[in-house]
């Protein structure tokens, strides 16, 4: 079978919504958002207190997380496998082999870059507020509350970033999930799956999903960043 | 009064303030004039702790709270990302619950500057913030602060964007807040003020 009729072959399963492609994307869309959900509600709070606070080891934190921010995603999953396994202090949870192992592996590996990205976004606006906040009185929480409405539009850019690289990523989920058909099998564990197995037409039908998937991603991302300039 | 006692103040190697000394009278209009450069916006900062002197002290009335009693309106006005009814009422929002009250006097003072016309109001409110004149974002600037009716306002070059008609009109508000407030204004508009006051501090 020739490339040409592997995606024309491809094409064709994605229109026919067959029942393990729509549980494998809903597997996928659940543990990446969750774990962007999860991983926004902690990030962007951290990141404006160290935009906007001075305190002893600021510099060596943000480079720390700038640093963290190229994490192997094979490396976060092998930690996490040895938190979760049975000699692993948190083996009586049970969370290995399970959708919530998934969910910290992919919240570990966003979550320093949501920081580093929202620490970018409050620092290029925070000048302009700095004076304000300060001369009506603002505590430390208000402060963060307005800044992170003021620039809500690009959390969610940032967010979204967040979310691409989550849907993108294999090594950790594959360590950490086990790729259990119709439990912890998600788009980037199945293509790896289905290409070592032959089937590539099932592989880039899975591939051709992942990539409207991320095109969606990025078109979202620059509409909301077209209205956030109006 | 308002007493500054040796203010020191400097950003890198330039001083800005060494050893400064001044006092404000309690109430009334203060105006802080000179050449572009030589701290005029730096020492009302510094009074409204906006930033901080790195020597020296200000010492305020016994009966002002600092956190609810000073108001400031910068040059530059700040406008939030929401709408002008938000914006209007957000420095009332961080301190207090709004009423109606708050509302009343946010319209009587607009009202000032679009010449008693609710329907120039209204368009006001359908404007998109972010499309206002410098003129109209220093009016709801203006208005946001004075809401609270601070006891301490500081104005810094708030005739800067308005039209000389909106200007005389900023100028018989300032006139009237001025009697029971303490104003201090920084401008290089001294001929539409000079009338207003003596106490008239020449920075160098």
């Amino acid at each position: 079978m020739d490339n040409t009729s592997i995606i024309i072959e491809a094409l064709v399963l994605i229109s026919t919504l067959d029942e393990n492609l729509i549980d494998i994307i809903s597997t996928s869309l659940t543990v990446s958002i969750t774990a962007v959900f999860f991983s926004c509600i902690i990030s962007i709070p951290v990141a404006v207190i160290i935009s906007i606070k001075e305190f002893t080891g600021k510099n060596i934190i943000t480079t720390i997380v700038n640093g963290l921010m190229g994490l192997p995603p094979v490396v976060v999953g092998l930690f996490i496998y040895l938190l979760l396994s049975y000699q692993g202090p948190l083996a009586a949870y049970n969370l290995l082999y399970t959708v919530w192992a998934m969910v910290i592996a992919q919240f570990v590996i966003v979550t320093p870059i949501i920081i580093a990205l929202s620490k970018q976004t409050i620092d290029s606006i925070f000048y302009e507020y700095k004076d304000f906040i300060k001369s009506i009185g603002l505590t430390t929480f208000k402060s963060m509350t307005l800044l992170i409405w003021e620039t809500r539009d690009l959390m969610l850019v940032n967010g979204l970033a967040g979310l691409g690289r989550a849907f993108a990523e294999v090594g950790a989920v594959i360590i950490v999930g086990g790729n259990i058909a119709h439990e912890t099998r998600v788009l980037t564990t199945s293509i790896a799956l289905e290409t070592s197995r032959g089937d590539l037409v099932k592989a880039m039908a899975l591939g051709l999903i992942l990539i409207l998937l991320s095109i969606l991603i990025s078109t979202l991302t620059n509409m909301i960043k077209t209205y956030s300039c109006k | 009064m308002i007493k500054l006692e040796n203010i020191s103040k400097s950003f890198g190697t330039k001083y800005v303030f060494n050893d400064f000394n001044h006092n404000f009278n309690g109430n009334g209009l203060s105006i802080i004039n000179g050449p572009n450069g030589c701290g005029k916006t730096t020492l009302l900062k510094i009074m409204s702790n906006v930033i901080r002197p790195d020597l020296g002290k200000i010492l305020f009335p016994s009966k002002l709270k600092l956190d609810n009693d000073i108001g400031y309106v910068f040059q530059k006005p700040l406008m939030l990302k929401r709408n002008i009814w938000d914006n209007l009422l957000y420095i009332v929002s961080t301190k207090q619950k709004i009423t109606q009250r708050h509302k009343d006097i946010c319209l009587k003072l607009l009202m000032k500057f679009y010449d008693d016309n609710m329907k120039k109001i209204n368009n006001l409110f359908d404007s998109n913030i972010f499309k206002l004149s410098g003129g109209e974002q220093q009016i709801i600037s203006l208005a946001r602060t004075l809401i609270l009716k601070p006891k301490l306002l500081f104005l810094d070059e708030p005739f800067s964007h308005l039209d000389d008609q909106r200007a005389n009109k900023l100028v018989s508000l300032i006139q009237s807040y001025s009697e029971n407030s303490k104003v201090i204004m920084v401008t290089h508009r001294l001929d539409i003020v000079k009338n207003l006051t003596d106490d008239i501090l020449y920075l160098k």
